[in-house]
């Protein structure tokens, strides 16, 4: 019997066989498959309603392809389009990581602030960032107007889960630093903080699906001349709808990529943790 | 032997039985330092080897204000506080349109007795706004369990369709809404609209915790000779309810967001988000105010009314997440 | 029989609210000496072990290590908790690296503590995995290894081997003599387990259920490592599991 170790421990690293690209291109067909029957799906049900203005397969691959070559009605870039969404996004979900990191933190960590701020937190949390886009079109303009809007669709999802994760952190790993003479200080950095961080980056991803999901209600509502909001809503008033959906699956595309980024760095970052969520 | 200590603990009388010292009789007094708050003596009293009067020791507590109370009184400071800052701004803002604390209060009462500009009053504005959360939300709430369900069951399904599914969940509902406009007409509009906000969670949620259901749950169905129905019937659907129900609470949110949205964009003349985009052109932000909190109070009523259901139903769980 | 002043004092009872856990207990403990507190599940022994090391503060009464009050910040305990104590975001040698951040040692020394107690654990080759990867029971001796990188007034194991089958914890058993032996500390080791008890330990004191009393104290004279077969100790394990056995019956049952 060997003393050293009774059980196996699992090798951290996985050797790639021929079974797994099999398996890879088992999926892959598959995929297509569904997307040829959805397309297929489509394209019966446009034909069986008589709508002149349904959107069809073709006319949408086609209005793709003309925007991202073309440009759209009034000459702006697809890039200018997206650009003008992502950069109001990123600053806004920036400014929101800071703040809902930093307040989240605090409140954690002191819960009294937060029992006491309740009355405050919990109506501004459940008024829609929507509710408030008129408000911000009359009192503020410009970038600022937007970065308004995603901030308070963003803050949320990072606050709530920093300050529901903090006392979730494990007792047993504090006391591990309290017994060996450390601080509230190190307890903090070197057990709270590694602990919360998943958390963190899950809140990162509601958030950034939140934010994205504002700026194109606010560039519908409010907006400016740029911007995908106001790209599909110009091209619906136009009942060109096609331009519509290729608009609609742009947005939907860079939606997942955002997730998608986020994602990996968590299962890059976090390689120690035992169980993923979507 | 007699021992005393430094807290007041004393007379251990003690025996030596077999070399090893043998608590006889414990005859525990314990007097605590007398402080402001004035705490009682407490006497345990026993008597024999190995026999102990096992009761609790009865400890008054001191007398101090409850914590319930200090956190409304701190609230209420909150609120204090609040109000100061928004005043401070009122006062010191250049902007004419900035909302004042009495002209909220002016719009409020005006709002809720006379109705609003066109004579809509504001219970028909919420009324509307929630009919059409329901109606989608229902449907979406059978169509996602119902889809969830089978796709959680039967995986194959899922892992295959996400090259389409996955796109499509990622385009927020609110996108939905000039597409829907064009197509649609009226109720079926927003209908649509609160479909596609609170079907995904839904759908996401049920599809997510199928896997999560425990093995061993399953397995103590199949080893009675329980079939396949038998083990959703009983296993599968009670352990999903909670999650199933979770994401209830969030489509219902993101609903209650789309329809204000598309209120906003597409509208009829009534609506909560009608309501208030129509008071911003006019630059009555004190109304606009009133509306966002009317907004607001709903969307808190229906989380907490699904909330409180949660805790009703789901005593079981030992948590609930915000 | 060590003599001399005692190295750790203990004089203490505690309640949670209105419920009296430890109803007062009072010994003493010697320089390098390795103490049993056996006693049945539930009994209070890790509250006892937190009192101890200074993670909670008694009720009543007081705990003094080197005459004075117990304060992990100032002294150098080392405690192995019941519980999983591996942290799971780092790895084995960062796990038993933690101990030496907080005390302050860094640099080749640190290194030097830390490859050496890895050796002694037998965890050499797993220092750079991380503790999902790795068993149970070399969880626990993570959490031994990083309670001996520190050199120690007082190691406190709460239980260490509660959660591991029977040979993983004969092998343990013989581990902790073997470091002990090497290492010379002063070690208060808690259990529910009577043989392992009587293996380790040069003075045992045996606890009640809840609220928890000293019922004996005994001294076990035999020469380390003992044999569990030989007539003395089966003898004093016997007498010790009546003794818990009239215990619990008085107390009316276990609880």
């Amino acid at each position: 019997m060997d003393l050293q170790s009774p059980e196996t421990p699992v090798r951290p690293h996985k050797i790639a066989s021929t079974k797994s690209v099999f398996a890879n291109f088992h999926k892959v067909f598959y995929n297509l498959l569904s997307v040829a029957i959805f397309l297929l799906l489509w394209k019966i049900g446009a034909s069986l309603v008589h709508a002149p203005y349904f959107p069809t397969p073709e006319g949408t691959i086609k209005a793709a392809i003309g925007l991202i070559l073309k440009g759209d009605v009034e000459g702006y870039s697809l890039i200018t389009h997206i650009w003008a969404s992502f950069t109001k996004v990123l600053f806004g979900f920036g400014i929101a990581l800071l703040t809902g990191i930093t307040l989240g933190m605090i409140m954690g960590l002191y819960p009294m602030i937060y029992a006491a701020s309740k009355i405050i937190i919990e109506p501004i949390r459940f008024i829609p960032p929507v509710g408030w886009v008129p408000m911000a079109i009359v009192l503020l303009s410009g970038f600022s107007r937007f970065a308004f809007i995603i901030w308070l669709g963003a803050f949320f999802p990072i606050f709530i889960s920093v300050l529901t994760s903090i006392p979730k952190v494990d007792p047993v790993a504090k006391d591990v630093v309290k017994v060996y003479g450390g601080k509230r200080r190190q307890i903090i950095t070197k057990i709270i903080i590694p602990s919360v961080m998943p958390e963190i980056l899950t809140g990162a991803r509601i958030s950034i699906g939140a934010a994205w999901m504002c700026i194109v209600a606010a560039e519908m509502i409010a907006g400016e001349s740029t911007g995908l909001g106001r790209l599909i809503l110009k091209y619906a008033d136009l009942m060109m709808t096609n331009e519509v959906v290729a608009g609609m699956l742009f947005i939907g595309i860079i939606g997942l990529g955002c997730n998608e980024v986020i994602l990996r760095i968590e299962k890059h970052l976090f390689k120690w943790r035992t169980r993923i969520t979507l | 032997m007699k021992s005393t200590c430094s807290n007041g603990v004393r007379e251990l009388r003690c025996r030596k039985i077999l070399g090893c010292e043998v608590a006889t009789s414990i005859r525990l007094t314990i007097t605590l330092c007398k402080r402001e708050t004035g705490m009682a003596n407490i006497e345990l009293a026993g008597t024999g080897v190995m026999q102990f009067n096992g009761k609790p020791a009865q400890i008054v507590k001191p007398r101090r204000i409850p914590r319930r109370l200090k956190i409304y009184g701190y609230n209420l400071f909150t609120l204090g506080i609040f109000f100061l800052v928004w005043y401070g701004i009122q006062s010191s803002t250049t902007s004419s349109y900035f909302p004042t604390i009495g002209g909220v209060e002016t719009a409020a009462i005006g709002l809720v007795t006379k109705g609003d500009i066109q004579g809509f009053s504001l219970v028909q504005h919420a009324w509307a706004s929630s009919v059409r959360v329901f109606a989608g939300f229902g449907l979406a709430l059978v169509m996602g369990v119902t889809l969830g369900l089978l796709m959680g069951l039967y995986p194959f399904i899922y892992e295959n369709s996400k090259i389409i599914i996955e796109p499509i969940r990622f385009i927020p509902p609110i996108a939905w809404i000039p597409m829907s406009m064009i197509l649609l007409r009226g109720f079926g509009r927003y209908v649509f609209i609160i479909w596609v906000g609170a079907f995904f969670p839904i759908f996401i949620s049920v599809l997510m915790s199928i896997p999560r259901v425990e093995t061993i749950l399953k397995d103590s169905v199949k080893v009675y000779g329980g079939s396949r129905w038998d083990i959703l019937k009983r296993i599968v659907i009670p352990s999903v309810l909670p999650e199933i129900l979770a994401g209830a609470r969030i489509g219902l949110g993101d609903s209650w967001m789309c329809i204000v949205a598309a209120e906003m964009i597409g509208g009829e003349p009534i609506g909560a988000g009608r309501l208030i985009l129509k008071y911003a052109d006019l630059l009555n932000m004190n109304a606009v105010v009133v509306g966002m909190i009317l907004i607001g109070i709903i969307g808190f009523t229906c989380n907490e009314v699904f909330l409180q259901i949660e805790k009703r139903l789901f005593r079981w769980r030992s948590q609930i997440t915000l | 029989m060590p003599v001399g002043k005692p190295k750790i004092e203990i004089d203490v009872a505690h309640s949670y609210d209105s419920i009296v856990v430890l109803d007062h207990i009072k010994f003493d403990v010697h320089e390098n000496e390795f103490l049993c507190i056996l006693g049945p599940s539930g009994c209070g022994k890790t509250t006892m072990a937190n009192l101890i090391a200074g993670l909670l503060k008694p009720s009543f009464g007081t705990v003094k290590l080197n005459g004075e009050l117990v304060n992990p910040q100032r002294h150098n305990i080392s405690y192995v908790f019941q519980a999983r104590s591996c942290l799971p975001w780092r790895t084995v040698k960062d796990n038993v690296k933690i101990a030496l951040e907080i005390k302050g040692i860094s640099g080749p020394v640190a290194e030097e503590k830390i490859a050496n107690v890895l050796e002694i654990v037998g965890l050499q080759e797993f220092a750079d995995y991380y503790p999902n990867q790795i068993s149970g029971g070399m969880k626990q001796r993570v959490a031994i290894a990083r309670a001996f990188c520190v050199e120690g007034d007082l190691l406190i194991l709460d239980e260490p081997f509660g959660s591991l089958d029977a040979q993983t914890r004969y092998v343990m058993q013989m581990e902790v003599l073997k470091i002990c032996e090497k290492m010379k500390r002063t070690v208060i080791f808690i259990t529910n387990n009577i043989e392992e008890s009587v293996f380790l330990a040069d003075r045992l004191i045996v606890l009640s259920s809840v609220p928890a009393r000293m019922i004996k104290e005994i001294n076990v004279n035999f020469s380390k490592p003992r044999n569990v077969t030989h007539p003395d100790f089966l003898q004093l394990r016997t007498s010790i599991s009546n003794l818990s056995e009239i215990a619990q019956d008085a107390v009316g049952g276990s609880r």
